[in-house]
């Protein structure tokens, strides 16, 4: 019989043998049709609880806005400041010298149809860089005052030190100009009152410099706050995490610098000017390069880096300014620092490590930085039943990220948006005891991913820095410069005479209010307040830091 | 001819129990291979960009140069789902099972070289501990047990092929 059956080829025995694991196919659909459903139901079920609450938060409405007006008419920016922040400004608005590469994550982006008119910074490299950014043809002025008589200039870009922000965007608005203000939005509590009034009082358009709203987590994020998904929020916690010497404000110095009122010398910076509104000292490198060092010219962790944690958590939440602020911190960490050169005299740009026959320099003083390196601040928002707690360090580089505490589930914002049911929870108890929902795994999960074939960032570091949103992030899967987002926001809303910008003058006075609050309260040693009806600060003595009063 | 009908005298020597479990190790391969295909083609996220740029190891470069261009990317990309879904099928129903098992040997052979648990190089983390030999290995190594046992012979399509 069987040799029958192999003489006549395929037989039904056969047949059987070579379709034997056919239904394991059936399986594997059956499996994944099971899968799919309760995946699908589940997430419906999760969605379906945030409907039960409206909406409510007006800064939803603001993101993605459509411009109206045309963009046939060319605006003249000016730039005042064109320094490391400056000139990643100029990049994403798709300014750079024709020998260096445009900024990244612009491909594809909208033409600003923009032109660089006119130029003001106080070292003289600088000046020349923004000139030829502009294709050879920027006017030049000397003081920023004289920029704004210049008929040929509609909106300024101010990325001056933080201590001019405020004398500059009120020059700009007085002159009819409109602003583009990098954060802190002042050095001072009465400047946020000046600034304040100066662009509504003049109308123009202002958006200040937190760029980092446009990263597309936000939306997800807001979409959780407002449907309120996570009950009561009643703590949230937010850091900084540097351990660089950049991350600590210790930029390079170039190899040839000096005032301009020195007899000899490179005589490159106009030292006089910069020191103008400030306390009179010596001309001092680490004071010029290094501002963020110091209280003359900077406002510290509060204004440099806890400003982007609190001004998005306003963003999403809504908040306001906080009714106190208590602070702590000092010095902890970058005591003192020698800068280097290496034995041939070049400076060196970077001390990991530190290279042999390397020398101190003699023409930078050694830095003893004012502004705490390790720094903590408790708010309260009596109306909201929250406390925010920010902490900081210079000193190590662990990632933390934004993480919202509620009493029906958590938010964590460290890799994009994780939303975790809370194991206590009484609304999503069912999916909890059902095992649909695991309180250690998130029920709503967003990522920042690149789509296929697109390019994407990869190194842990750029990934936690996407996450975050201060360079980059998506748009339908392409990568995009949130810095070129935030300039063409603001510049589509000039268009359109609209003054609601993405960070806008309100948004603006209440982030430096919230920063100056901790800084005061640090300085002061004491609790500082605020009170929403009379709209004022209250605290207990005046600052005793002449650079603050 | 000569040469199957020789397998098949082979093949006669194995017990039932030994037949029975190449073809299960084959079909489980298969499965594997095919919901790891199924995900990457049902995500409209997925792409393999992101690991290439990441892979380390010395012949990181290699797979860095892959995703180069999106164009590369969108080739790798494609290779990739189509690659594994279509293996996972050929290996579940044991048609073209060698063929397949060349593939799929291909496959982990990329996927060992481009995150290699070796000494001294700092490879992506993931679940479980690794020292040298990792799950890619081991399912290397299996695929090439069932490279030189002819279990689709045994049990799959490829015993209807081999008679024609």
């Amino acid at each position: 019989m069987a040799d029958n059956d192999r003489r006549s080829g395929v037989n039904r025995r056969d047949f059987l043998k070579a379709a034997a694991t056919t239904p394991v196919l059936g399986a594997f659909g059956l499996s994944l049709y099971d899968k799919k459903q309760r995946d699908t139901l589940a997430r419906e079920e999760i969605l379906s609880i945030g409907k039960e609450t409206a909406g409510t938060n007006p800064n939803v409405l603001k993101r993605n806005y459509q411009r109206k007006a045309s963009a046939n008419d060319t605006l003249n920016l000016a730039i005042v400041g064109c320094g490391g922040r400056g000139k990643s400004l100029l990049r994403a608005a798709g300014f750079h010298p024709p020998s260096e590469e445009g900024a990244r994550g612009l491909d594809g982006a909208e033409d600003l149809n923009v032109r660089l008119t006119a130029v003001c910074d106080l070292h003289t490299p600088n000046i020349e860089w923004a000139v030829e950014a502009s294709g050879g043809t920027a006017k030049v002025y000397k003081t920023y005052e004289e920029l704004m008589a210049d008929s040929d200039v509609d909106a300024v870009i101010c990325a001056t030190s933080d201590h001019v922000h405020a004398p500059v965007t009120i020059a700009a608005a007085n002159a009819g100009k409109h602003v583009y203000c990098e954060k802190c939005m002042t050095k001072t509590i009465p400047e946020a009152y000046a600034v304040r009034d100066a662009v509504k009082k003049n109308g123009v358009v202002f958006q200040l410099g937190h760029q980092n709203r446009n990263s597309n987590r936000y939306d997800s994020a807001m979409e959780v706050i407002d449907k309120g998904m996570l009950g009561h929020v009643s703590l949230i916690q937010c850091f900084t995490n540097r351990n660089s010497r950049s991350g600590a404000w210790v930029y390079g110095i170039p190899k040839e610098h000096g005032p301009m009122s020195a007899s000899s010398g490179a005589r490159n910076v106009d030292w006089d000017q910069y020191v103008s509104n400030t306390v009179q000292r010596p001309y001092d490198p680490n004071r010029f390069f290094r501002w963020r060092c110091f209280w003359d010219y900077g406002t510290g962790l509060s204004g440099d880096l806890l400003t982007h944690e609190l001004d998005v958590i306003n963003m999403v939440m809504n908040l306001g300014i906080p009714s106190s602020a208590t602070a702590s911190g000092g010095v902890y960490h970058h005591k003192e620092y020698t800068t280097l050169m290496t034995a041939e005299g070049e400076p060196l740009s970077s001390d990991v490590p530190v290279p042999d026959g390397a020398l101190p320099r003699s023409d930078v003083p050694v830095l003893c930085r004012e502004v705490p390196d390790v720094y903590q601040v408790v708010y309260e928002w009596k109306g909201h039943d929250l406390t925010v707690v920010y902490n900081a360090t210079l000193g190590n580089s662990w990632g933390r990220g934004q993480i919202y505490l509620g009493s029906e589930a958590t938010m964590d914002l460290t890799n994009g948006v994780d939303v975790y049911a809370d194991r206590r929870s009484g609304k999503y108890r069912k999916w909890l005891d059902s095992g649909k929902v695991k309180p250690d795994e998130p029920m709503i999960s967003f990522r920042n991913v690149a789509g296929k074939g697109i390019e994407a960032i990869t190194a842990a570091t750029a990934q936690w820095t996407v996450a975050k949103g201060l360079l980059y992030t998506y748009r339908g899967g392409r990568l995009v410069n949130t810095t070129h987002l935030h300039i063409k926001d603001w510049i589509d809303h000039i268009r359109d005479n609209n003054h609601e910008t993405m960070c806008d003058i309100d948004d603006g006075f209440q982030e430096a209010i919230t920063a100056h609050m901790a800084t005061y309260a640090l300085l002061n040693g004491t609790r500082i307040n605020w009170n929403a009806e009379t709209d004022e600060v209250e605290f207990e003595h005046e600052p005793s830091i002449p650079a603050l009063s | 001819m000569a040469h199957e009908s020789g397998l098949s005298e082979t093949l006669r020597k194995y017990s039932g129990a030994q037949k029975l479990f190449l073809a299960f190790l084959r079909v489980v391969i298969g499965w594997h291979f095919l919901y790891e295909g199924y995900v990457k083609l049902s995500s409209e996220a997925w792409s393999a960009a992101g690991y290439l740029r990441a892979a380390p190891g010395p012949f990181g470069p290699i797979f860095e140069s892959l995703a180069g261009s999106p164009s590369m990317v969108a080739v790798v990309d494609g290779v990739m789902a189509w690659g594994l879904t279509l293996t996972g099928i050929a290996l579940i129903l044991g048609l073209f099972t060698r063929t397949g098992l060349v593939v799929a040997g291909a496959f982990l052979l990329m996927f060992y070289l481009s995150n290699p648990p070796w000494v001294g190089v700092q490879f992506l983390p993931g679940e479980g501990s690794y020292m040298i030999v990792n799950k890619n290995l081991v399912e290397l190594a299996a695929v090439i047990v069932l490279l030189v046992f002819p279990s689709g012979i045994v049990w799959g399509f490829d015993r209807i092929l081999s008679r024609r």
